[in-house]
């Protein structure tokens, strides 16, 4: 599919909603007990974010969330939240020790109202001018193969480090 | 500058001996200390000829030293304390030769090496210091070097305590010395002795009640015959010779300043303390403390001739009191090491068959003390009792304590020499080596010859020719010392006799005794007083420091709770108070 | 679509999840509260990318989502572990590495 740019109503339309999907199964995933609940509500939540890359031009992203975050990530999530069977009663969702209470909605709030204030505050970028690659694969690997060509290389070992870390780990006979 | 090595010499002996008296042997360390102190001597004989031609002083500053006027490192010699100097040095030197013998064995010979260089440097200090504050640093001095020698042997819980106890009292008059000094400062803006004009009554008695003390008069005496508990050779130089003369010194350097009335009062106080002393020196059965309460009452002559102004006759007696009273212990220490240290004189006995040398050598010391020519005791008496002739009452105190002087030197003489031994101990004695007769020997002749030659003129100690006394003076003198050793060898020539009725006087009239009983309990009791609030409050305050230490810490630790959830919130929560900072910024 | 929009949006998300891991005891529902945080940084990066007219946001995100995998994978072995030892996923119950 070719990087596509909407035009300003259309993208509105689809920042608005794909936007407020995220952000209502965001929350959703946050404040469920349950966590497989929440598993699927924050796959919710990625599959809207991909939507909003499609309209961000990001088109490979689009795919790339799909498969890997929304398709493997969170499925290997789901797996293991059913596999360790829901902890044996319902878990509370602010837990009796530490008493912190409203710690944390409210350290969130300031970070949101610190990063918005920051946002808003912002020098307004001008769009660029130029038009988006005809062939948005092809530029999006001229980047990634060349620039960020050593950053590739760490990331595949640091895949590498993490599957074996991975089964080390599972593989540990309890004491 | 010479003057400056006089002082320097036993002093870098001292700090040479102190660093690295453990490598050294008994008889290099010992060589080392007589050395230096040789040095002072020879440094100020080679000044001699020049103070005496031309008279006056020889003047060396060395630094500066403290922001108050006439307080600097500043040495003078005069010829007075030419003298005394001479003196100091040439006893110190024999002793430390002496000593290489007597302390033969003695695994911390060395540190007694070095202490007694220090003695000796702080007693010339004392000597020729220019200035108040810098004799004050030399009396202090020497009154650390006493506490460290009569402390000498450790291990003797008995010699501790007299250390101890001779520091303290000393403390007291030097407490008195200092405020006394302060008055100075504030009273005549300068420490410089010579320039130091007329005191008051008040200044001038704490200076007194400082000599009082270094010099074991009335009432500040009791640590002296308790210092005997130190080695002999200590009690030879520091307690006869030198130290004890101290006050002596001082009353002679600032004789002048300090008020008429209260030198009157020292040379009463002089007399009594002679007089009384002398009686309890007859009542003592312990060689040694015959000896320390004979000083203590010669040492009151002494305050007697420089309380009455009489400069020459106390620095007179001062040098011939130190040759016998070293030679009377030098003796002592011969017999004791002899006896493997018999100290009772009444188990003693014989020793003049046994111990020939050093019978000759006590003896010519007796005769000093005695009073009886030729030694120069005799002569330095006379001058004491002619200077006291318009002052009848002093001249019959006087003339008394030299007749019981006689008495108990015949009756120690007698029952330690020449009566038969009346023990094992005192039968199987043998004469010490040379390196002990040596100097013995040396300061006999001297104790013999000086008074010949002063009386002839020969040698002029500077202060005056020896005041024509009226013969009958001499003869009466002469007559009630004869007749007191007499009586002293009549009496004991058949062995100890009972004593009971000398009860009293052995106590010292119980002055130790009240002592005990009343001041010691006292300030035993400020002490513990003191120290139990220093502790308490040292308590309290470290118990703060623990207690809060402890509930930050407790509180702190909160912190680390092991739980995961507040760690996070307390990143989050340090990320956003940084993303705040930030965006203030 | 200004950035500020996108932005503001990548915020919120941001907030949300750094509350869920605060709030959230379970550890699998930290896990997907860290997960959402990353996404929103994500978002940011994409949005920026568009607005500055270079792919390399693009290209950034992209090692997020490989880091994620990664990070996922070794997390879930742990709580796995944690699990085992002390039957539950209950973080305050893993509470021994303490001062």
């Amino acid at each position: 599919m070719d990087a596509l740019t909407f035009s300003f109503t259309a993208e509105q339309a689809i920042f608005a909603v794909a936007g407020g999907i995220c952000a209502v199964a965001a929350a959703n995933a946050v404040l469920r007990r349950d966590p497989l609940a929440s598993a699927l509500s924050l796959t919710i939540a990625l599959f809207a974010l991909a939507v909003l890359y499609l309209s961000l031009g990001a088109a490979f992203l689009f795919g790339v969330q799909i498969a890997v975050y929304a398709g493997a990530i969170m499925v290997l999530l789901v797996f293991v939240v059913m596999l360790l069977g829901a902890t044996g009663g319902r878990p509370p969702l602010i837990a009796g020790r530490p008493r912190l209470g409203l710690a944390g909605p409210l350290v969130a709030l300031a970070l949101f109202a610190l990063l918005a204030a920051a946002i808003v505050r912002a020098p307004v970028v001008a769009a660029p001018t130029a038009e988006p690659a005809a062939d948005h694969v092809a530029a999006l690997a001229d980047v990634l193969f060349v620039k960020f060509l050593f950053p590739f290389e760490i990331a595949s070992v640091l895949l590498l480090a993490a599957l074996i870390g991975a089964i080390v780990l599972a593989q540990r006979r309890t004491p | 500058m010479t003057l400056a090595l006089v002082v320097a010499a036993p002093l870098a002996g001292a700090i040479f001996l102190a660093l690295f008296g453990g490598y050294l042997g008994r008889r290099t360390s010992g060589t080392i200390a007589a050395g230096a102190i040789l040095v002072s001597f020879g440094a100020a004989a080679a000044m001699a000829p020049v103070l005496l031609a031309r008279g006056g002083s020889i003047d060396a500053p060395i630094a500066r030293w403290l922001p108050i006027p006439g307080a600097d490192f500043h040495l003078v010699l005069d010829v007075t304390m030419l003298a005394v100097v001479l003196m100091i040095t040439a006893v110190s030197a024999l002793i430390a030769i002496y000593s290489i013998g007597y302390l033969a064995g003695d695994r911390g010979i060395q540190r007694y090496f070095a202490a007694l260089d220090l003695f000796v440097a702080a007693m010339l200090l004392i000597a020729v210091a220019s200035n108040l504050l810098l004799l004050f640093a030399g009396w202090e001095l020497v009154g650390l070097c006493s506490y460290l020698l009569i402390g000498h042997w450790r291990e003797r819980p008995a010699a501790a305590a007299a250390a101890v106890k001779a520091f303290v009292i000393n403390r007291i008059g030097d407490a008195a010395f200092l405020v006394g000094i302060f008055l100075v400062i504030t009273g005549q803006g300068t420490v410089e002795i010579a320039s130091i004009g007329q005191l008051s009554i008040t200044t001038s008695v704490l200076i007194l009640g400082g000599a009082l003390a270094k010099s074991a008069q009335l009432p500040l005496h009791t640590w002296l015959p308790d210092a005997m508990e130190g080695p002999t050779p200590v009690s030879a130089l520091i307690h006869a010779a030198t130290m004890v003369t101290a006050g002596v010194v001082l009353l002679i350097r600032i004789g002048g300043p300090l008020s008429d009335d209260v030198m009157l009062a020292a040379a009463i106080i002089g007399a009594i303390t002679a007089l009384g002393a002398a009686t309890v020196a007859t009542a003592q059965t312990d060689l040694k403390r015959v000896l320390a309460w004979s000083t203590i009452s010669q040492v009151g002559l002494m305050f007697t001739a420089a309380g009455v102004g009489a400069i020459f006759a106390a620095l007179f007696h001062l040098v011939s009191h130190a040759l016998f009273k070293a030679s009377l212990f030098l003796g002592a220490g011969s017999v004791l090491h002899a006896t493997q240290d018999e100290i009772d004189i009444r188990r003693l006995g014989g020793m003049a068959r046994r111990t020939p040398w050093t019978a000759a050598g006590f003896v010519a010391g007796a005769l000093g003390l005695a009073a009886i020519p030729p030694a120069a005791g005799f002569f330095s008496k006379e001058a004491i009792a002619a200077a006291a002739l318009d002052r009848p009452y002093l001249l019959v105190l006087i003339l008394l304590t030299s007749a019981v002087s006689a008495f108990y030197a015949a009756r120690l003489v007698t029952l330690v020499f020449l009566t038969s031994p009346r023990s094992d101990r005192a039968s199987s004695a043998h004469e010490p080596g040379a390196v002990m007769l040596l100097p013995l020997v040396g300061l006999a002749l001297g104790t013999m010859t000086l008074g010949l030659a002063v009386a002839a003129g020969a040698i002029d100690l500077g202060v005056g020719a020896l005041a024509d006394a009226p013969p009958w003076l001499g003869a009466l003198s002469l007559a009630l010392a004869v007749a007191a050793v007499l009586a002293g060898w009549l009496l004991y020539r058949g062995g100890p006799r009972d004593e009971t009725v000398l009860a009293l006087a052995r106590s010292g009239y119980g002055i130790d005794a009240l002592y005990g009983r009343t001041a010691v309990p006292l300030f035993e009791a400020i002490a513990r007083a003191l120290e139990l609030g220093a502790e308490r409050t040292n308590g309290m305050v470290l118990d703060l420091v623990a207690r809060t230490a402890m509930s930050a810490s407790s509180a702190a630790r909160r912190v680390q709770g092991g739980y995961l959830r507040a760690y996070e919130t307390l990143l989050l929560a340090g990320a956003v108070a940084l993303l705040a900072y930030w965006s203030i910024r | 679509m200004p950035l500020a929009a996108y932005e503001l949006l990548g915020a919120l998300l941001f907030a949300l999840g750094a509350m869920g891991v605060v709030l959230r005891a379970n550890a699998l529902s930290m896990l997907i509260s860290v997960e959402l945080m990353l996404n929103a940084v994500n978002l940011t990066f994409v949005a920026a990318a568009r607005q500055y007219g270079q792919l390399d946001g693009q290209v950034i995100s992209f090692f997020v989502i490989a880091v994620a995998a990664a990070e996922v994978g070794v997390g879930l072995a742990i709580v796995i572990d944690v699990a085992r030892r002390h039957t539950t996923v209950d973080v305050d119950a893993a509470s021994e590495l303490r001062g």
